[in-house]
């Protein structure tokens, strides 16, 4: 039966368990590595996607202190009428967000987002940071420490741990939309930034930096159409009620 | 009015609304206007998108160096090129 997501119950769980793991890479999740790179998106900061009712939470309980600007509110249409928004949060906190019980679901589940079925069972796993689908045997050679030592337990901890959240149709049609989105953009990257050297990894960042803001991987019929099927899916899934 | 100038129009439009007309006399045409601070990121992209439905455009700068298509001038000068050709 669906249930929706309790956001309090969300940001008291800690989903991913490796306290001060951020001491072995230099807060890596936290920092725009590449960002020296960027010629359009934010040198400095990392962009944090909420969902419409996570964003209404973190409003409610004040935010995080030191992000200051303004959440920036993009609307996505279905071809069938129904429409769903995502708050991007810029954040420069650099791993030291105050307060940290506020960070976004997001940061909480890092390293990951969960690969799931129509009905919210997980499946597999994906990278949770764009920027991190481009490595190549990422297993060995990924910045993030748990990629490349912990990942069998973090994605074991974050299966059970994710249950819940994975009651709600909404997150479901979300994680599953998210999916299909990281596998357009990596047929259209089509490279691995371990790679290449400092003028290929110039030309690499450009390509996704316009990839990103421009949509263009994503704008076609078929894309369109199979983000319709899968709000079907998960709606048929969901005992046929909208959820939109 | 040639594309190149009616895009000219649209983007000093785009600065005139957010910063005021001001900022048109200060304007740096080679700078990037992300960098300068004139425009965020999104909306830049925005603008672009703004450009490619006025103007019947398919803007496709995959390949194109950011650090020319964020200068207006570099802009203009990548959109115009089919007309030109």
């Amino acid at each position: 039966m669906p249930e929706a997501v309790i956001w309090q119950e969300v940001y008291n769980t800690e989903y991913v368990k490796a306290p001060e793991c951020w001491k072995t890479c230099g807060g890596y999740c936290c920092k725009n590595f590449y960002g020296e790179h960027f010629n359009i998106l934010d040198k400095s900061g990392v962009s944090l996607p909420l969902l419409e009712k996570e964003y209404e939470y973190y409003q409610s309980i004040g935010g995080i202190k030191n992000i200051t600007e303004p959440a920036k509110k993009r609307t996505f249409k279905l071809s069938n009428g129904k429409s769903f928004s995502i708050y991007l949060l810029s954040c420069n906190c650099g791993g030291v967000c105050e307060p940290h019980g506020h960070r976004p679901l997001i940061c909480r589940i890092y390293p990951y987002f969960p690969v799931v079925d129509a009905s919210g069972t997980v499946l597999d796993f994906e990278y949770a940071a764009l920027m991190d689908l481009f490595y190549r045997d990422p297993d060995s050679d990924h910045k993030c420490t748990l990629v490349r030592e912990q990942s069998k337990r973090i994605k074991q901890e974050l299966s059970i741990s994710l249950k819940p959240l994975l009651r709600d149709p909404e997150v479901v049609f979300v994680f599953r939309c998210l999916k299909e989105l990281v596998d357009r953009l990596k047929l259209k990257m089509n490279g691995h930034i371990n790679t290449l050297d400092e003028t290929q990894l110039k030309k690499f960042i450009a390509k996704y930096e316009w990839m990103i803001l421009s949509g263009k991987p994503w704008k076609d019929a078929a894309f369109s159409q199979r983000i319709d099927d899968i709000y079907d899916e998960v709606k048929a899934a969901f005992g046929n009620k909208d959820f939109l | 009015m040639s594309l190149a100038k009616s895009i000219e129009q649209l983007i000093c439009e785009k600065l005139c609304s957010k910063h005021g007309e001001t900022v048109l006399s200060d304007l740096d045409r080679n700078a990037s206007l992300i960098t300068s601070g004139l425009l965020d990121s999104l909306e830049f992209i925005s603008m672009l998108m703004e450009i490619e439905n006025s103007f019947d455009l398919d803007i496709d700068f995959e390949d194109a160096d950011p650090v020319q298509f964020t200068a207006m001038n570099g802009l203009i000068s990548l959109l115009s090129e089919n007309e030109n050709a």
